[in-house]
This record gives C-alpha cells, sequence and structure tokens, in this order.
C-alpha cells in the first residue's frame, strides 16, 4: 500500500517540514496553545507565493532543456490551438489527456496562455462553459475528456450544444494501455455520434492536427455545434521530430447566389416600407453586417435580441414597429420572411449522424410549427455571409432618389419606434408595480432593480430566463450580441452556472460583467463552476432566484391531480427544496466565492445587488441569495 | 402620467384595503383557514405569496372573485379535462379534492389580500429606467 501522504501528493518529509507539519506534531504532543485554526490548516500548506505566481503563467522555462521528449506531439497540437484563437481550455483532469495537459500549462511562452486551461469539477460543466463562451463570442472554446466516462458524464451539455447549435471543440483522450479497460472503447465518439455534428479519430499525429482544424471549422459552419476528436495517449506523447503544423484553411461558408442578392437588394430598394427580421446570426460581425444593411435602405427591424444572442441592437433607431406595420417586403435573415429568408442548414440535416436510430429531438413531427422548416421563399445559405453581397448590390443599384428615401424613413423610423418604446415602458412599469413591496421578492422588482445597476456597464445576462418571468425582456435594453444568451439548447437544467462561468471567461478580458439569475433547482445539479469562477477570478454576479423548489414541476403536478380529481395538497412532495431549506450563501462561500442572503425583504436587495455589481466590477465572483415569488 | 389619474390611484389605494377587509367579513368562509389551505394546495405558485404573484388576486382584481359561487363554480368546472401534455394553467378543483368548506375560506382568504404598491414616480428604479429609455441610441458607441 502506498503511503497516505503519498497518495495526497505530498511527501512525509515535505509535509514535516511544512508549518503545518508542525503544527500537527506538536498538537499530537497535547500541545493546546498549539491548536491549529482548523481542520483544512491541519492537511496540506497553502501555496507559495511562486507558486501562486506560476499557476497564472510567471513561469520560466528552463534556459537548457535536457529531457527524453523533445518536441512532444501534444505541443503541436496545442499550438494548433494557439494558431486557431482558442482561449480556453476546461476540463476535470485524467490520465488519458496528461500529455495534452502537460503541454498547455508548461509549452508556449507564456505559457498556459491561449489557451489557458480551466479546471471545471465535472465535465457536464466544462461543456457548458464551453457553451456559455461560444454564446457570447460567436467561436468555439475547447473541451478535453476522458475516455468513456467523461464522456458521458459530458454527454448532456453536448446533447444541449447539438440543439443550440452551440459551436464546441472536443477532444477525448483515450488511452488502450489504461489499468480500468472500462474506461475506453473502439469507438469512442459513438456514445455521443447522434448529437455531435462531426468526429474523427485519427492515427497518426499529422492526421490529429488535421483534425483538430477540421472539428474547429466543422464546429463554426452551420449548422454550428459540438465536434470531436478523439485522440490517443501515445500520440499526445509521440516525438514529433520536424513534423511541420499543417496550413490553416478557412472553412466556406453557403452563400446565396447573385441572382438572389441582387432580387433581395431590388426589393429593399423598391418597398415602400420595407421590413427586416434579424434571428440569430452566427458571430458579432454578423450584427454589425446586419445593422450596416438595415441602414443603408431605411428598413424597421423586428430582433431576437432579448431572446438570445448575435441579434439586432434591440434599441437601435430602427428596431421597432416603425411608421407602420404596411410592410411590403420582408427579408428574414436566420428567420422567417415573408419575401425572403436566408437561413442556414439546422440539426436536423444532420439526420445521418444519428446511425442507431435514437431519434434524438425528432422522434415526432413537432407540436409547434418550427421556424427551421424551409418554406418557399427560403434561401438555404448563411445569413451573415450573404449580407455582403446583398450591400454590394444595392451599391451598385441604387438611385440618388433611393438613398435620400431611406434616409427620410430611418428619420420616421426613429420617432415612431421610440414613442412606441416609451408607451411599451410605461405600461410595463404599470403592471410590474404589483407585489413590489411583499416578500418574498417579487422577480419584477429583481430585474428593475438590478437594471440601473448595469445600464451603463458592458454586460452579459448569461442565463436563460424562462423560469424568472423574463421582465428583463422589456425592461432592459439589449443592444450588444452577447447581451443575453437565451435558452439552453435542449432544456437541460443544471445549465445556468457552468455557462455563465464560460461567459464570464469571455468577459474577463474585455471588461464586461456577467449576470446570472440563476435558479436553485438548477444550481445543484452541479454547483462546482462556483469554484471555478472564484479560482479563475471571473466577473460573474450570481442572483439566486430561490423558489425553493421545481417550480414548473410544481404546477404541471397541481394541474394533473386536478384533472384526476385528488387534490393538490400533496404536490410538494418531489418537487420542493424545503425541509431543510438551502443556503446558497453559504454554499457559494464554501466554494471561495463572496455572498450574502438570503435576502427575503424586498428593501435589502437593491443594496446587495449594488455590492454584487461593485464585486464583479472588481473582478471577483460574488452570489446574492434572494427568496423570490415562485414566478 | 397624468396627475389627476396618479391622484385617483393614490385614493383607491387608501380606500381599497378597508373595502376589502369589510368585503371579507361578509363572507362564509373562514379566512384564516384559508390561509391554510391557500398554502397546503400551492396556489402560491401562480398567484403569489400574499396573492401578487404572476396571476394577482390581490385587490378582488380576478373576475373569478365577484362572487362565492362564480368562484366554486370556476375551481369545479374543468373536471372532464384529462390533457396529455402537460399544462401549468389553473388545475381542477373537484369537490372531492377541496371541499366546499375550504374553497370558501379560500374565497374569503383571497377577498382580504391587499396590494399598495408605489405609483411609478414612487419607485426610483422606475424613474432611472424611463429617464434612461429618453437617452438617444449611442450611434458612435461601438454595438458590437
Amino acid at each position: 500500500m502506498p503511503d497516505k501522504d503519498q497518495q495526497s501528493g505530498l511527501t512525509r518529509r515535505a509535509f514535516i517540514g511544512s508549518g503545518a507539519g508542525a503544527v500537527t506534531l506538536l498538537g499530537g504532543a497535547g500541545g493546546a496553545a498549539a491548536e491549529p485554526e482548523g481542520p483544512a490548516a491541519l492537511a496540506v500548506p497553502a501555496p507559495t507565493a511562486a507558486q501562486l505566481a506560476r499557476d497564472v503563467g510567471e513561469a520560466v522555462p528552463p534556459t537548457e532543456i535536457r529531457r527524453a521528449a523533445k518536441r512532444p506531439g501534444s505541443d503541436l497540437m496545442v499550438q494548433v490551438l494557439k494558431d486557431l484563437g482558442i482561449e480556453f481550455v476546461a476540463a476535470n483532469p485524467a490520465s488519458s489527456f496528461e500529455g495534452l495537459q502537460e503541454s498547455i500549462v508548461n509549452y508556449g511562452d507564456p505559457p498556459n496562455a491561449m489557451p489557458e486551461l480551466i479546471t471545471a469539477l465535472h465535465e457536464e460543466s466544462a461543456v457548458d462553459m464551453a457553451q456559455g463562451y461560444a454564446r457570447s463570442e460567436g467561436r468555439p472554446m475547447a473541451v478535453m475528456l476522458h475516455g468513456t466516462i467523461g464522456l458521458q458524464h459530458a454527454s448532456m451539455a453536448i446533447y444541449q450544444a447539438f440543439h443550440g447549435m452551440t459551436p464546441v471543440v472536443m477532444i477525448v483522450g483515450r488511452d488502450d494501455g489504461f489499468f480500468l479497460q472500462q474506461q475506453t472503447a473502439n469507438d469512442i465518439a459513438g456514445i455521443a455520434r447522434a448529437f455531435t455534428k462531426w468526429d474523427a479519430h485519427p492515427h497518426t499525429l499529422e492526421q490529429a492536427l488535421l483534425d483538430l482544424q477540421q472539428a474547429y471549422n466543422e464546429a463554426i459552419t452551420p449548422p454550428c455545434g459540438p465536434t470531436l476528436v478523439v485522440i490517443d495517449a501515445e500520440l499526445q506523447k509521440e516525438e514529433a521530430g520536424d513534423l511541420a503544423l499543417p496550413a490553416y484553411r478557412p472553412p466556406a461558408f453557403p452563400v446565396i447566389d447573385r441572382d438572389d442578392a441582387r432580387a433581395i437588394a431590388e426589393g429593399l430598394l423598391r418597398a415602400r416600407n420595407p421590413r427586416i427580421h434579424v434571428g440569430r446570426l452566427r458571430t458579432p460581425e454578423g450584427v454589425r453586417r446586419a445593422v450596416e444593411l438595415a441602414e443603408l435602405v431605411g428598413a424597421s427591424v423586428r430582433t431576437d435580441a432579448a431572446t438570445g444572442p448575435m441579434s439586432f441592437p434591440q434599441r437601435h433607431p430602427q428596431s421597432g414597429p416603425g411608421t407602420g406595420t404596411d410592410y411590403d417586403y420582408v427579408l428574414g435573415l436566420e428567420t422567417d420572411g415573408a419575401d425572403a429568408s436566408i437561413r442556414g442548414p439546422t440539426v436536423r440535416t444532420l439526420a445521418s449522424r444519428d446511425a442507431t436510430g435514437i431519434g434524438f429531438g425528432g422522434v415526432r413531427e413537432p407540436v409547434l410549427p418550427q421556424r427551421t422548416m424551409p418554406g418557399k421563399n427560403d434561401l438555404q445559405a448563411d445569413a451573415e455571409a450573404s449580407i455582403p453581397l446583398i450591400v454590394a448590390e444595392i451599391m451598385r443599384i441604387r438611385s440618388e432618389a433611393e438613398v435620400r428615401s431611406s434616409g427620410a424613413r430611418i428619420a420616421r423610423h426613429r420617432a415612431a419606434n421610440r414613442a412606441a418604446r416609451r408607451a411599451e415602458l410605461e405600461a410595463a412599469l404599470a403592471a410590474r408595480r404589483t407585489g413590489w413591496n411583499g416578500s418574498p421578492v417579487s422577480l419584477a422588482r429583481l430585474y428593475a432593480e438590478l437594471w440601473p445597476l448595469i445600464m451603463d456597464e458592458d454586460w452579459c445576462l448569461s442565463s436563460p430566463t424562462v423560469f424568472s418571468s423574463r421582465h428583463h425582456q422589456v425592461l432592459w435594453d439589449h443592444d450588444r450580441p452577447w447581451s443575453h444568451l437565451g435558452m439552453h439548447g435542449a432544456g437541460g437544467i443544471g445549465y445556468c452556472i457552468g455557462a455563465s462561468a464560460g461567459a464570464a471567461l469571455a468577459a474577463r478580458a474585455r471588461n464586461r460583467i456577467v449576470i446570472n439569475i440563476q435558479c436553485d433547482g438548477d444550481l445543484n445539479y452541479a454547483p462546482g463552476s462556483l469554484w471555478t469562477a472564484a479560482h479563475h477570478r471571473l466577473p460573474l454576479l450570481t442572483i439566486m432566484h430561490n423558489n425553493r423548489g421545481y417550480h414548473q414541476e410544481v404546477m404541471y403536478l397541481q394541474y394533473m391531480a386536478g384533472v384526476r380529481g385528488r387534490g393538490t395538497d400533496r404536490m410538494h412532495i418531489g418537487t420542493t427544496l424545503r425541509e431543510p431549506y438551502i443556503d446558497y450563501a453559504r454554499l457559494a462561500a464554501a466554494y471561495g466565492m463572496d455572498s450574502e442572503g438570503p435576502i427575503s425583504d424586498p428593501e435589502l436587495l437593491a443594496p446587495a445587488l449594488e455590492r454584487g455589481v461593485a464585486a464583479v466590477k472588481a473582478g471577483r465572483p460574488y452570489l446574492v441569495d434572494v427568496i423570490t415569488q415562485p414566478r | 402620467m397624468n396627475p389627476k389619474i396618479l391622484r385617483l390611484q393614490r385614493l383607491a389605494r387608501g380606500v381599497a384595503p378597508a373595502f376589502l377587509l369589510v368585503a371579507a367579513l361578509g363572507h362564509a368562509g373562514d379566512a384564516e383557514r384559508g390561509a391554510v389551505v391557500y398554502y397546503e394546495h400551492g396556489c402560491y405558485g401562480c398567484h403569489g405569496f400574499g396573492g401578487a404573484g404572476r396571476t394577482p388576486l390581490v385587490n378582488g382584481v380576478s373576475g373569478m372573485l365577484v362572487s362565492e359561487d362564480v368562484f366554486l363554480a370556476f375551481l369545479r368546472q374543468r373536471e372532464d379535462q384529462n390533457p396529455v401534455l402537460p399544462a401549468n394553467s389553473m388545475p381542477n378543483y373537484g369537490v372531492y379534492a377541496l371541499s366546499d368548506d375550504d374553497a370558501l375560506a379560500v374565497y374569503a382568504y383571497v377577498r382580504t389580500l391587499v396590494d399598495t404598491p408605489p405609483e411609478i414616480d414612487e419607485i426610483p428604479a422606475f424613474l432611472t429606467i424611463l429617464e434612461a429609455s429618453d437617452r438617444a441610441y449611442d450611434e458612435d458607441e461601438e454595438h458590437p
């Protein structure tokens, strides 16, 4: 049996030489005065200042290198990730990708930067982080997963990324030589093939580098989604010799042809009251292009910015109903449009990936009409990549009179939309007075008190808000591509804190703050991302929507009991989180995050939120536990 | 908002609690018992603790609270439904699930529920939101 201290990674000599060891020995001798501060003080010494500095990348590589592996294959893999601009790799550590992990944290100058290794406490959290990052940036970060078991831990989040068309690049370590054969398989990717966009299992180092590039390209081309490369441990450790990095070839995005571009340009220019509907584009650049197009033709715009990322700025002067609803030409960009809709392919085009025929997400025709179903005016192309073609046609054919009329339309839309916004807001505020001073805190008050504190910041609302009544949609201004990251792709619970940590990774270097309205039931799936946020000092404000239960299920059960005539007074069984209540402020504190609450007095809410916003602006994650009305 | 309307609303806010209290006293049900039933049956799920939830009952705003008879009929009216899909709308309350006495107790309780929220111009956050909505979209700012 190995020595217990060796198992913990701390040798007996080092332990005795440390302060913690000395305390233990004194305590063992019965010295009451040497009572340690707490159990943690006895376990291991705290990291030294030098060690903490190394952790954040301030390492000095040795000048003379003497080692068996001179140019390990995993160094080249990391270089490929660097060249692709992959900022982060989230992982829960594991033996099957030890070579790759060692390269991430030691290779490069500085090491552990672009990509930086992000410590996830669960593989599902790692993929959730990648989703939050991708939905706010429009490009992927990477995730490392361990063999069969790590991939299965991650599978629900992958499934969600697939249905949310969210780009994620995953690397699955595979080690046939590992002593636990249950953790490997001939075709590991098969576990998740039905709900990934693309996968590969290269057998040479050169092919592994190409496959990483291909995985990135497949992830970012429509339908965007999670991709997966299985990389054997041997390839990670293989000596690369003088193998050169393969040249990267960017992907080609499907675009409309010139005839279609011209027809759309003419439609928008010749219309008396043109309209553009903007859905979810791929990247912030797509949003910029949509704004350029709308301003060029003076169209009024319908936006999805309050329901998801990468859409038209909600308070842009042209966003709103405009001067009148008699639109005589309507263009849809990744959404419906009466006269033309440019939409990229969706996950429905990936049916062949479901080799087992399980029919994930498509076992029956959808109950509601899906916007993804092609119609007669649908152009199967990527809207973001197609907009420049339309703009070019407009610039080529527009007349001076059309330039003047579009300018005049913009002025009229600006006035009409401002008036409409004011009326909408006054009505919304009047309705949201109800229960203002009530306890538990009303969700309308939570959103309303928070907005003035962040409206002048660059902010991102990372969490789905379907369970907290979506008050932000009308009260807040969603003007940036990342303002709201929208729904989780498959409605799977347990997503919020991981995705929010990922959004905060993107935010950390961009002077942005992230707001997570966190449902209590959701947090309990994988709360370890609280620690990740604290450890990596992420600007993440988590506000608990703590209604002490799985409230949607309470209501479903109530209805079911009602139609069966058997009463609703036992519907709390299995649906509520009481006896005991969960203390989320203490949970966050246990993970090292500053926190406060629970708050049920509405008068205490605004000051608490103010402290939270101040903390995240200073780069410290913060949690405020708010006892809320159920909805 | 029109100052006259504001004054009328404030007057109504002052009068409403007394009116509702008097109204509740005139009902057959036991309001104290009704508060317990309201909680045990999870009515707060949609109507909120204190009746000011997403579907509010405060201040007698619901048409189903016009009278005890209407309220009872509303609770009992959907006994023949058996939907396949999950629903989170108002459950049915058959007589075996909720006795007439308990239902009338709930009625008496919800008729006591009063909400006297401040006016828009008395809520600093609302004033800031309205003021901010007047600011022009800054076209020089990066969006993105």
